[in-house]
């Protein structure tokens, strides 16, 4: 399906309130790369911005990503080569889905995600561990 | 006045100006602050698009120069001073042995670049893993027969310290998407059992034969590039685990890596901020040194008389270093007739 682009949507809001236009992205998808708490996402970070830029809105705002992508957690933020505020971005689409009627998709996130979630000494023992419980799988 | 032209730098960019104004009648003082000539170039294996072997090609050219009749070389020496303007500038040298001060028609700065230490990048585990190198230890691998052996993988990084912001320099660096293409093929043919990945953002090979070269390197070495900028490289047990995402799936990957290898940012040569002050010619915002004109005037620094040659300008590579090098000698030529 051929998908065409446009440019009215949410992303205004977005690039207004991070001061910031979404075109800045690199598009180098180092944000996803590193994420440790990829398994839970449907959205990679990268996926978000350029769903934005596409004007997905629906997309976007009724992905699981945006309710569980930055909240004690920068490691997409911190290494984005042009400082896009990827914790900003979620938290202004979460409250732009509420506006909307959305329910917050926090279903099943997994154990594994909450231990990472709520304890910063876990969450760097958690990067390791979680590759090689894959590995052996 | 005096029919000198001071060359400061010993690279290839400096060796081959000073030869062409050797050999067009000229003298020239060539000052280079290590103990030996060429630079970064006599520091790598091999050339590309054509695996050529670096140390020759090098040694070949800084014979030519130290055998050029007009040819002054000083090594571990630095300039202190510089007063005047073109045609006549006083000049301070400083070696070991004591300052000297010489009367030059023309200046032709050529101080090179420096390959930035990746030490910002902590989410690489460089400096704490010591399979984690940059590409110029790569080099230095290469050289000394010291690559992996075995089925072993080896992961290439593009753009550590380039095109980010945040952490690095915002310029590309130009030259990196074709040497880690040669860095694959050299581990390759080292080592036919291993096994090369060249993680990419754009590939960049803006040059006679570069991209064939780097379409070698896919077709006829099997190295797998895939698209996305690493974000994570984790120590375990002695082996490496790269994180990154195929960003043309979207989806997030990991490799168990040997070595990883990154291909650090080209930086402006340690201090030339200072050497622009002492010869009060204007760097740019990363302090490389800054021509009047990009297009037509590469060569011309903001004070006249004085030259700019090769990679303290801009990222480049060797080709365009010997082509600037022969632009300033014949730009300092017209001064000293």
């Amino acid at each position: 399906m051929r998908l065409r682009i446009v440019e009215d949507g949410v992303r205004t809001t977005v690039e207004q309130a991070i001061h910031k236009s979404l075109t800045a992205c690199l598009q180098c998808s180092k944000c996803g790369g590193g994420c440790a708490h990829t398994e839970e996402f449907d959205l990679t970070p990268r996926q978000v911005v350029e769903s934005l830029l596409d004007c997905q809105d629906d997309k976007v705002l009724n992905s699981r990503t945006i309710w569980l992508c930055g909240k004690n957690c920068t490691g997409c933020q911190a290494v984005c080569p042009v400082g896009l505020p990827l914790n900003e971005i979620n938290a202004v689409l979460r409250e732009e889905a509420l506006a909307r009627g959305i329910e917050p998709k926090y279903q099943q996130p997994s154990l594994v995600y909450h231990k990472f979630e709520h304890c910063a000494k876990h969450r760097g023992e958690g990067e390791a561990s979680e590759s090689i419980f894959r590995g052996e799988a | 006045m005096s029919k000198k032209t001071l060359v400061i730098g010993g690279g290839i960019a400096g060796i081959t100006a000073a030869q062409k104004i050797a050999q067009n009648g000229g003298e020239v003082i060539l000052i280079e602050k290590e103990a030996e000539l060429g630079g970064n170039f006599a520091k790598l294996a091999f050339t590309f698009p054509v695996l050529g072997d670096a140390k020759a090609l090098v040694a070949k050219e800084i014979d030519a120069v130290k055998s050029a009749a007009g040819v002054e070389i000083l090594t571990y020496t630095t300039l202190q001073s510089c007063q005047g303007s073109a045609g006549d500038f006083t000049v301070e040298l400083k070696s070991a042995s004591g300052t000297r001060s010489e009367n030059v028609a023309a200046i032709i700065v050529a101080a090179g670049f420096h390959y930035m230490e990746p030490t910002a990048y902590t989410e690489y585990s460089y400096g704490r893993s010591k399979n984690v190198v940059t590409s110029l230890e790569f080099e230095k691998m290469a050289a000394e027969n010291r690559l992996p052996q075995g089925k072993a993988r080896v992961v290439f990084v593009h753009c550590v310290g380039s095109r980010d912001k945040a952490k690095g320099y915002r310029y590309c660096s130009k030259i990196c998407c074709s040497y880690s293409a040669k860095h694959a093929i050299m581990m390759k043919k080292a080592n036919p059992q291993s096994l090369n990945y060249v993680f990419y953002i754009d590939i960049r090979a803006l040059g006679k034969g570069y991209e064939e070269f780097i379409r070698s390197a896919m077709e006829e070495y099997n190295v797998r590039y895939i698209r996305g900028r690493v974000a994570k490289v984790i120590e375990n047990e002695g082996k490496l685990i790269v994180r990154a995402e195929d960003s043309l799936i979207g989806n997030p990957v990991e490799v168990e890596a040997d070595l990883v290898v990154l291909a650090s940012a080209m930086e402006p040569p340690e201090g030339s901020r200072e050497l622009a002050q002492v010869l009060g010619i204007a760097t740019d915002e990363y302090g490389f040194f800054q021509e009047t004109e990009a297009n037509v005037r590469p060569v011309n620094s903001s004070k006249p008389g004085i030259f700019l040659a090769g990679s303290c300008t801009q990222p480049m590579e060797i080709a365009a270093s010997v082509a600037m090098g022969g632009l300033a000698a014949s730009e300092a030529l017209t001064l000293i007739k």
